[in-house]
């Protein structure tokens, strides 16, 4: 069996799916076959994953490595499953753009590679490649699983589900660590063991609709209690825990994500919210730089372990893959097409919900209507994700400054004026990263 | 036949009303009860219809009058049409609340009386009244139709369709004059004579979806560029040729009430806005003190020379009535349930699209999907409609505010803290008009 890993010079993260396969006696005697179009980071992925086959592995599995554009439909031929973690225009210089500009009309971003303006241009210079991509595997895999991790999920996934042929799944680690990270931080640990949740939602805004302790007594109403005893004071998910407060509901992304994806914490003139919800504005910069700055020492230490040795990681992908060529079912958090699964989110959108894996594929389980409110939270977030989609796919400028126009975050901080004029300066300053747009 | 009218103090919308029916002939010999809690309003209109049943009905139809609570089982009994025209809480105290309110957070309306937080708590008022109708007509009517007339039209037909058992359409005559209004303003009087249309949307966000001239050809490319260039000068439409520009479609209702359906031109951040969409701040009470102000006069010119007389207006109603009892079929443009109707708008939504009305009663027509940015701005409307009308039939105010943090203006405008401030501020001011919330 071969799997294809795209984007392989994501290390850490090509080295986590890659062992947690190589754990999976189904998985184990593959062909691994890495993807990147940096020779760099391409061969640090080969050095890191070889000497994970040997340490924990008897290099049963087989790690081939494909550069470039060139190589691309040999690295895609025959794999059974594709995963994606790409990322396109990098930090430098895309992500930079990303946030810079909009500071100069006054938009402020933590993460910007969900929604908000940086979300969207992050689609716009993605879809052009995941095309590409899908045209590649039309021809040498057809029958694959694509397995995408990239960013803006909502977005990449329902392009693919909506406008290619391929099967697609969307995945994210948020689901798992959802009522883990609350009930960790509001001193729940002792309800941890045999707790049982639903989570369903869209990626980066999906809703812990329920979850109850292993006597299927609900938790709800003590983590409200303390979550709202929590905020009096600073802490680093305060705009999440007035979710549970406002809103009534814990979601799956972090504060300092959700606090750019609705128009009510990042703004001009209530500039001390910043403050007291704590938000970590610029935040992902830091992240890149400190990742790149740290890169080289976290290299030669991966490959200074003497003994190699590996825990299973929670990432869907290694269960996802052992449980179709198995056929022991698993349960999943995974990002699909609105197939009349969450009844009052639109049908075009992508959606987060419980999904069972087994032989036949992924099956989405119905979820039925959300609470109000949090449908509506979900749907401010999905007409600007099927809006950038209509302009990647139709390379109309309209459908960017419409989606820009209905994100919660710039279409209540900005004039129609300006925010036409900040995508205009983004589409000059991405050139070359984006397709023409007329 | 009988005909009753709640509200009827309604003078001048009252006499268009039934004076139309009159103009009817399976409709002019009807029983019309006119039912008001006014007795000096409910007199006028008594006089008014009195003297129009003479002028121009032979004095075919039967007029009574139906004063006050205690009489509006009898007026309701046995009627086929119900017609709903009622204002509760009228200018003075309730309309002055909604705006002076709101205004010492900063948030300044025009209208206020279909969305935003003006609207919101004038359906939160109007919905108890709707629901002791609703318990009266199952009682003494169970089989009429009501046709109501009273704003916010999308949040009141919907509670009514929803939670009653009552047969219910919403209806406006923004629908009828919508493209002739267009047309006319851009010069274009030459297309009216044969014109087509398709009309869809939400209440007073109805889309002109399409519009042809009597050959056939699309009259949208010539709209568009004279919209545009008719907005570099001022004009009394300019909001709404601003969404032909960036949204591609004129709509229903006029410039000054899509003024506050979105967080686009009433900018607490850009104040310059106003003045170049030349926006009427305070547009309706200023309406509704002409209006009190100019009425004596105005009841003493229709009454002077006793020739007061009446033509059949377009208002749907009288052509409903008719059609349901000849069985000839019309074409309306009603508010009802979304069941299937638009695709890409929520199911508990109350759309406005082309009805089938005949004797079997209305048959609302298949849309499909709007386009991806009509069908983003009509959900930022309806999520704050389902919102209240859910405060409305639970009670609890957390409802009240997410419906506020919802509206697309006022949640861009506020703080959640001073959303929740403002709410509890009009929930105080409203005191007496409002059931109480916990």
């Amino acid at each position: 069996m071969k799997i294809t890993f795209m984007g392989a010079g994501s290390s850490v993260f090509a080295r986590k799916i890659i062992s947690d396969c190589m754990l999976v006696p189904s998985l184990c005697e593959s062909t691994f076959a890495l993807y990147d179009i940096d020779p760099k980071r391409l061969e640090e992925s080969k050095l890191i994953i070889d000497a994970v086959n040997k340490g924990i592995n008897e290099s049963r599995a087989k790690i081939e490595t494909y550069l470039g554009v060139e190589k691309r439909k040999d690295a895609l031929r025959g794999a059974t499953f594709v995963i994606n973690a790409i990322q396109v225009g990098g930090y430098d210089p895309c992500t930079i753009t990303d946030f810079e500009i909009p500071k100069k009309y006054g938009i402020q971003q933590t993460i910007g590679d969900t929604l908000g303006i940086g979300g969207i241009f992050r689609a716009l210079r993605t879809i052009p490649v995941l095309e590409e991509f899908a045209n590649d595997m039309a021809e040498v895999c057809p029958d694959c699983l694509f397995l995408n991790y990239t960013n803006p999920m909502a977005m990449l996934t329902g392009y693919m589900l909506r406008y290619t042929p391929i099967k697609t799944v969307g995945l994210c680690h948020s689901v798992q660590g959802c009522s883990l990270a609350v009930m960790n931080r509001l001193g729940l640990e002792d309800k941890l063991e045999g707790r049982s949740d639903l989570v369903a939602g869209i990626n980066h805004m999906a809703w812990l609709l329920d979850v109850k302790d292993r006597d299927g007594n609900d938790l709800y109403p003590e983590i409200k209690r303390l979550a709202k005893e929590k905020n009096l004071s600073k802490h680093d998910d305060m705009v999440r825990f007035d979710y549970i407060d406002k809103l009534g509901y814990h979601c799956t992304e972090s504060s300092e994500h959700n606090s750019e994806y609705n128009p009510f914490y990042l703004k001009s003139k209530y500039p001390e919210l910043i403050e007291k919800f704590n938000i970590p504005i610029d935040l992902y910069l830091r992240r890149c730089v400190s990742q790149i700055e740290g890169w080289d020492q976290e290299l030669k230490d991966i490959l200074a372990e003497k003994e190699i040795t590996w825990k299973r990681s929670v990432e869907y992908a290694s269960y996802i893959m052992e449980a179709m060529t198995t056929d022991v079912p698993c349960k999943i958090g995974g990002n699909v097409l609105n197939t009349e699964l969450i009844d009052n989110l639109p049908s075009d959108a992508c959606v987060e919900v419980p999904c069972l894996v087994d032989g036949q594929g992924i099956h989405p389980c119905r979820i039925g209507n959300l609470p109000l409110q949090l449908a509506a939270m979900n749907c401010s977030n999905i007409y600007p994700q099927l809006l950038t989609i209509e302009a990647a796919v139709t390379k109309k400028k309209e459908y960017i400054y419409q989606a820009a126009m209905m994100d919660p975050h710039t279409g209540s901080e900005l004039s129609i004026d300006d925010i036409i004029s900040l995508c205009d300066d983004l589409i000059e300053a991405h050139k070359g990263w984006l397709p023409e747009y007329h | 036949m009988k005909i009753t009218f709640m509200g009827a103090g309604s003078t001048v919308f009252a006499r268009n009303v039934i004076g139309d029916a009159m103009c009817t002939p399976v409709l002019r010999e009807s029983t019309f009860a006119l039912y008001d809690i006014d007795p000096k309003r409910l007199e006028d209109s008594k006089i008014i219809l009195e003297a129009i049943n003479r002028n121009i009905n032979e004095s075919r139809a039967k007029i009574e009058t139906y004063l006050g609570v205690e009489n509006r089982k009898d007026a309701l009994r046995g009627a086929s049409f119900v017609v709903n025209a009622i204002q509760v809480g009228l200018y003075d105290p309730c309309t002055i609340i909604d705006f002076e309110v709101p205004k010492k957070y900063g948030l300044r309306q025009t209208i206020a009386d279909t969305l935003g937080i003006g609207g919101i708590f004038r359906a939160l008022r109007t919905i108890p009244v709707l629901e002791d109708f609703a318990n009266d007509m199952a009682e003494v009517c169970p089989d009429c139709w009501f046709l109501n007339y009273t704003n916010p039209m999308a949040m009141l037909s919907g509670y009514m369709q929803r939670y009653t058992p009552i047969k219910t359409i919403g209806l406006c005559h923004s629908v009828q004059s919508c493209s002739s209004g267009l047309l006319k303003k851009l010069g274009m009087e030459d297309k009216l004579e044969g014109r087509k249309e398709l009309i869809a949307g939400i209440n007073h966000m109805g889309w002109l979806l399409e519009l042809r001239d009597k050959d056939g050809n699309d009259l949208y490319p010539e709209i568009r560029k004279r919209a545009k260039e008719m907005n570099l000068t001022k004009h009394g439409d300019m909001v709404r040729f601003d969404y032909i520009d960036k949204f591609g479609y004129y709509c229903t209702e006029s410039s000054e009430h899509n003024a506050e359906y979105n967080k686009f031109y009433i900018k607490s951040k850009y104040p310059e806005l106003i003045e170049r969409f030349n926006i009427p701040l305070d547009e309706y009470p200023r309406r509704c003190v002409n209006q009190i102000e100019g009425w004596e006069a105005e009841r003493n010119s229709i009454l002077a020379d006793g020739k007061i007389t009446h033509e059949r207006s377009h208002e749907y109603a009288s052509y409903i009535m008719e059609a349901m009892v000849t069985n000839i079929p019309y074409k309306i443009g009603g508010n009802v349930l979304n069941t299937g109707l638009i695709d890409n708008l929520p199911k508990e939504a109350c759309v406005e699209v082309p009805c089938l009305v005949d004797g079997q009663g209305i048959t609302p027509c298949h849309v499909g999907k709007l386009p991806v940015q009509l069908a983003a701005m009509n959900s930022s409307n309806i999520f704050p409609q389902l919102l209240t009308i859910e405060a409305a039939v639970t009670k609890k105010k957390e409802y009240i505010y997410q419906a506020a943090m919802m509206d697309p203006h006022t949640g861009s405008e506020l703080s959640i803290d001073d959303i929740i401030s403002l709410c509890d501020d009009l929930i105080e001011a409203h005191t007496g008009w409002l059931p109480e919330y916990h």
